[in-house]
């Protein structure tokens, strides 16, 4: 790998995120810049061309998603990465007939899991929500409760992938639904309660449930373990109600002792990027930042190794889609060309799961990432 | 502040709606203890003339007393509170409030009137005290009307039109109830009356209002001998 | 059964915090003839001030901070409500006592102003990240059988019903509470007692600051604290609001204990197999308006609320509006924006003509019929959604799927207007923010009716000729814009030949006295059906238009406060003509003002805020909406245009 400052023509990516409304998530951004910043200034860009982030802020309607593409498309941007951006999938039909590929860290929307022209570093959700019901169930545990969001993407996943699953790994599983707006958490903790579960958790939910459902559950006398999704603001919040709740993640926490040594440069080096942009108090934590940082990182160097030549709109996704075995930053080997999961536009099929240790810090529960495979 | 047993005096009053003009520098005054009529034909000003001496029509020009404090710029509730009260033109009751939650909205800790004295003049009202205001009859409302007025305590009461929709008997009561609070109390009293007759009976003096403009302070003995003599200042 | 009983106990805590808020609702518009949409909004200054000093004894008022250090729970109880009062005070005197004569529809407008003000202005006062607030109430567990509830609920229904017996009794044994009453149906009569219809107004407002600043406090800790999901907190508060017809504090603090049981109950009994599927999605975000509606329509008719009485009728209309002359000027105004702008302008362009639609459905209802309707931009999505689903199931294509889309908008239309004949202003609105709320769970929000793939709809066809919007990085061809304006012309023209016709002038007979009307023989309820029949089928023209002009479609353009929005600007540009249809097509999201505010204005996280704030000021600048005022200045300017010739101008727009 060529180091050292890129000086080409830039290589504009679009970056749609969540910033300036009610929920601003700046911390998303702050990690791709992060990882731009290091790639223009120590790899040498995209096989010599530097990456230029043209960012453009979202509230979560589809509206504000459909003026960022439109604003995209006329900026010329030859890709774009998604932040955190609740309707992404309003920008879809913009960007795939201007031909721009789209890639991103994890879905927000059904559509971006289907769509051709996107791809997805993280892992599937299918994955996400079926690799612990794999670990639960290896861990002896008889009966599950999952909670999940009231909508058709939930239910349709209910039914094709978990419940199926659930009945091949020998485990009494139930579904929970609870309305985005209006949930009550003490009364789905207790409906979830007369199931006597061994565990109870959520594949999907959002820190602000998150932080509703970890202390709910617990005061309906639940004992056993909690799975929070991938929530981590809970950890500083509830004090001693986190310890031992599990989340899991697609890549290695840098907080975490458990790491291992082997990936610690990639920490090292997310670290003194995150500094280089004054911004370390993200590094120094769980947060978002990291997921973007990876991804960005991934993205560079998926089009350097493949020579970095032409960069037009189809040819990236074309690059991006040949991707096999690849060991993403600080994550685990990932394929973008759909073996990953059927149907996923996802490129992971692996996860950890962490706990949440009494000084607030998550230690991995396995030693490798856990490998989830389709079931029945 | 109550000015009790005070004359009202008004100087020169013009209401305006907008370009037109209802009253035109009329000056009247009224006395403790008088009952002074206010006629004219339809469209005079008369209930214009009682609303801008309330205060709840636009008023162009002109001053209002009440005994010696001047009120023409008060808003309404410190015109109640000096001692002005107004029985309004279609009895202005709180439909959804009983008669007895009517009287409590309105009554005051300085008035002399408490609510059991109001009742006592108007005993009509006594067995109707927890009965919901819109479904009394015109009477009674007219009535409870009255007696809202009363129970505020006022030194001079404006009435519009106490006969409208009543049957003649049922106001010669209620003119006479008048008659006996002005001369009791020391009330003055300024009465607006279409149906002139109905009041002479009860009036010590009148002004005569015609398009807006007083006319005529015709003496009380020339109407009663003869009603019909009014007509030559309606027409003029 | 000790199951139910656990359930409904649990239920308590939500059905508090509705019933709270429902007091509060009630209260103010009873009295002040005011639905304060952003009430939720501005009550929650309370447990945030309280969560705050709690957690780090600093007091953050709306403008400064003051550092109390440690501070206990009831200083910071009293000081939450503090605050609670004083801003629900500062609302009141500043944005709805100066609107206190204008119409319902105002006022409305103004409170959602409000909404967006409040929670920009909290969101930045005291970050976004969620809170957790700590107990207030005694909690420990109770064991119910096998369920353990938590004791705080029990008190919480306590508190409401304590709450809201105290407020009864000031409305009905105290003077000021019968004054305050009266005022609301006469307030020179009030003041002819001598008292100050302001000042009582101001005390009520008082007290809903402090109901909603209490209960809202004592109920945090159940429920994660952020500004977003405590603002929409005024939902089911509407509903219970609504089922206490703005009047009954007595039913606002019941029914809301009620809807709470009721919800709790639903999630468990859904989670059960014998439930049918097809009930299974979105039945706790429904069941309040399932609720209302029953509820309405077993109660029947009965005397409008406050709203139709004392504050005055909506802005005049005008039947001359758009004539040939201004028709085709605005057609050559916008022909002329389609061919000169090309990307993303034109597409704000094609945008705002298909949002103009929108807003003339709402303008058929809302300005000719003269009720406050919801239900348009939940109509425009049901069109929309059934285009997707046709597309996907049938063969159907351009022009048939479209028409199909929309003549299932108008059958649900037509449906909405039954219970519209028997009920008006206030209240027609929240019957139609009912409607809405259950076609965004039940319809666009169910997975039998929305594919989990997403609602994707292709580009329109016609003999062989590509109409769509988009091609390679060409955002907005201009085959579609043309297509959009040829429609949008027709409905101008449209709209406004029916209102020329015999029907307007039925439809305005209705609006300004519905007896009158109906006893010089006008079929109220024919006119009315059809009316709210042709708003639907326009609402569903715009609904399938957006949809092409999408490519893919998301209940989350479709919301409760997407209709609230639409309702805004189409108030803003001027409810009661259809040239003001237009103007409100600029104003909305991804139309021309939305365009240059994102291109030119970066105002960042303020954003919000400032929005609020526009809002607010102008409805208090001009409660009849700009329209009026438009016309104002075009009479203005034709008078003295003609003077100056010495022509006499012509009587046109």
């Amino acid at each position: 790998m060529k180091t050292g400052a890129a000086t080409g023509e830039p290589l504009k990516i679009g970056f749609s995120n969540l910033e300036g409304g009610a929920i601003s998530l700046p911390e998303v951004r702050y990690g791709a810049e992060a990882a731009v910043k290091l790639i223009n200034e120590k790899r040498n860009g995209v096989g010599g061309r530097p990456i230029e982030l043209v960012p453009c802020a979202v509230d979560a309607s589809p509206e504000s998603s459909v003026d960022c593409a439109n604003k995209f498309v006329e900026a010329g941007v030859q890709a774009v990465e998604l932040g955190v951006d609740p309707s992404a999938d309003a920008m879809l039909p913009i960007l795939s007939d201007a031909g721009i590929p789209v890639f991103g860290h994890a879905a927000f929307g059904p559509q971006q899991r289907q769509d051709p022209n996107v791809v997805l570093f993280g892992v599937s959700a299918p994955a996400a929500g079926l690799g612990p019901l794999q670990y639960f169930a290896e861990q002896g545990a008889k009966s599950v409760v999952y909670f999940l969001a009231d909508t058709p993407s939930s239910r349709d996943f209910t039914d094709s992938v978990l419940d199926p699953s659930a009945k091949s790994l020998g485990l009494k599983f139930k579904v929970i639904y609870y309305s985005a707006t209006a949930a009550d958490w003490s009364v789905l903790a207790a409906t979830a309660m007369s199931e006597n579960p061994d565990v109870i958790g959520s594949p999907s939910a959002s820190e602000v449930d998150c932080l509703s459902m970890i202390p709910a559950v617990q005061t309906a006398g639940h004992k056993g373990p909690i799975f929070a999704a991938a929530c981590s603001l809970f950890s500083t919040i509830l004090g001693p109600a986190a310890v031992g709740v599990l989340t899991y993640s697609d890549l290695w926490s840098p907080t975490d002792p458990n790491t291992p040594a082997d990936r610690q440069a990639e920490v090292a080096m997310y670290k003194d990027a995150m500094k280089a942009i004054d911004q370390s108090q993200f590094a120094e934590k769980d947060s978002f930042a990291l997921g973007w940082f990876a991804d960005t990182m991934n993205f560079a160097r998926i089009l350097t190794e493949d020579g970095g030549g032409d960069l037009s709109g189809s040819a990236i996704l074309k690059t991006l889609k040949s991707t096999k075995n690849f060991e993403g930053f600080l994550g685990p080997v990932i394929s973008c060309d759909g073996s990953a999961w059927k149907g996923e536009t996802a490129c992971g099929n692996q996860l950890l799961l962490f706990k949440t240790t009494e000084s607030g810090v998550r230690n991995a529960v396995t030693d490798k990432f856990i490998v989830v495979s389709p079931q029945g | 502040m109550h000015s009790g047993g005070a004359s009202l005096a008004v100087d020169a009053l013009s209401v305006r709606y907008g370009a037109a003009a209802a009253v035109r520098g009329v000056s009247l005054s009224v006395s403790p203890g008088e009952v002074v009529g206010l006629l004219g034909p339809n469209g005079a000003g008369k209930s214009s003339t009682l609303k801008g001496i309330m205060g709840i029509a636009p008023v162009a020009s002109g001053e209002v007393r009440l005994g010696t404090v001047e009120i023409s710029g008060a808003t309404v509730a410190a015109r109640v509170k000096a001692g002005l009260g107004l029985v309004r033109e279609g009895r202005g009751v709180f439909g959804r409030l009983s008669v007895a939650e009517n009287l409590r909205v309105c009554a005051r800790d300085q008035s002399p009137m408490s609510i059991d004295a109001v009742l006592a003049m108007l005993p009509a009202l006594e067995p109707l005290r927890s009965r919901r205001a819109m479904l009394l009859s015109g009477g009674e409302q007219q009535m409870l009307s009255l007696a809202k007025a009363l129970v505020s305590g006022p030194s001079v009461l404006l009435i519009d039109e106490l006969s409208l929709g009543l049957a003649p008997i049922l106001t010669a009561r209620l003119m006479a109830t008048v008659r006996s609070m002005a001369t009791e109390l020391g009330l003055g009293v300024l009465l607006v009356e279409q149906h002139v007759n109905l009041a002479l009976g009860i009036l010590d003096r009148a002004y005569v209002l015609r398009r807006g403009e007083l006319v005529a302070e015709p003496p009380i003995a020339e109407l009663r001998a003869d009603p019909a003599s009014l007509r030559q200042y309606y027409l003029g | 059964m000790n199951q139910i009983l656990a359930f409904a106990i649990l239920g308590l805590g939500s059905g508090a915090i509705a019933a709270g808020l429902a007091i509060g609702i009630v209260t103010t518009a009873g009295s002040t003839g005011a639905v304060n949409f952003g009430y939720a909004a501005m009550v929650m200054w309370a447990p945030f001030v309280f969560d705050e000093l709690t957690k780090t004894g600093r007091l953050v008022l709306p403008v400064g901070t003051i550092d109390i250090g440690p501070t206990s729970v009831m200083t910071a109880l009293v000081l939450g409500v503090a605050v609670a009062v004083v801003v629900s005070l500062a609302t009141y005197w500043l944005v709805f006592r100066p609107l206190r004569r204008t119409s319902v529809l105002a006022q409305t407008v103004a409170s959602i102003g409000v909404l967006l003000c409040m929670q920009a202005w909290v969101a930045l006062r005291f970050g976004t990240d969620p809170r957790v607030v700590g107990n207030v109430l005694p909690n420990e567990p109770l064991a119910i059988g096998s369920v353990v509830v938590p004791r705080d609920r029990l008190f919480l229904a306590l508190a409401v019903v304590v709450l809201g017996m105290l407020v009864a009794a000031y409305f009905h044994f105290t003077k000021a509470g019968l004054a305050t009453r009266a005022a609301s149906q006469d307030e020179v009569g009030v003041q002819l007692a001598g008292l100050s219809p302001s000042r009582l107004n101001a005390l009520v407002w008082v007290i809903a600051g402090f109901a909603g600043g209490l209960i809202l406090i004592l109920a945090a800790p159940t429920r994660s604290l952020t500004p977003t999901s405590y603002t929409l907190m005024i939902v089911p508060a509407m509903a219970v609001a609504l089922l206490a017809r703005f009047r009954s504090i007595t039913v606002a603090c019941l029914g809301g204990l009620a809807l709470g049981v009721v919800q709790s109950l639903l999630t468990y009994t859904s989670t059960q197999t014998w439930w049918p599927k097809w009930a299974a999605a979105g039945m706790v975000d429904a069941a309040p308006f399932i609720l209302v509606v029953v509820a309405l329509a077993i109660n029947g008719r009965h005397l409008p609320g406050r709203g139709e009485g004392a504050s005055s009728a909506m802005p005049p209309v005008s039947r001359d509006s758009l004539g040939g002359r201004a028709t085709a000027l605005l057609t050559m105004m916008f022909l002329v924006a389609l061919m000169v702008s090309g990307g993303s302008l034109r597409f704000a362009v094609i945008t705002t003509m298909i949002m103009a639609i929108m807003s003339l459905s709402l303008v058929v209802i809302t300005g000719f019929v003269g009720q406050i309707s919801l239900a348009p931009v939940a109509l425009a999505g049901v069109a929309g959604f059934v285009l997707s689903a046709v597309e996907r199931r049938t063969a159907l294509r351009f022009p048939v799927s479209p028409i199909v889309a929309i003549a299932a908008a108008a059958a649900v239309g037509f449906l909405v207007s039954l219970p519209a004949l028997r009920i008006r202003g206030t209240q027609l609105a929240i019957v139609t923010l009912a409607g809405a709320v259950t076609a965004e769970q039940f319809v666009f929000r169910n997975p039998q009716l929305s594919p989990p793939a997403g609602n994707l709809i292709s580009n329109p066809r016609l003999f062989g000729i590509d109409l769509g919007i988009r091609s390679g990085s060409s955002l907005a061809r201009i085959q579609f814009g043309l297509l959009v304006l040829v429609l949008l012309v027709a409905s101008l023209l449209g709209v406004r030949f029916l209102i020329r016709s015999s029907f307007g002038a039925t439809l305005l007979a209705i609006r300004s006295d519905e007896r009158a009307a109906a006893s010089v023989g006008i079929h109220v309820a024919r006119t009315k059906m059809a009316a709210f029949t042709i708003s639907a089928a326009l609402a569903g023209l715009a609904g399938v238009l957006i949809g092409y002009s999408r490519g893919q479609l998301s209940a989350d353009s479709f919301t409760v406060f997407a209709g609230l929005s639409v309702l805004t600007f189409t108030f803003l540009g001027g409810i009661t003509s259809i040239e003001g249809a237009v103007f409100a097509g600029v104003l909305a999201p991804l139309g021309l003002a939305y365009f240059a505010a994102s291109r030119f204005l970066h105002l960042g996280e303020n954003y919000q805020l400032v929005a609020g704030l526009a809002l607010v000021v102008s409805v208090l600048a001009n409660p009849e909406g700009m329209s009026a005022q438009n016309r104002l200045l075009a009479s203005r300017i034709k008078t003295r245009l003609s003077r100056g010739t010495g022509q006499v101008g012509t009587s046109d727009a």
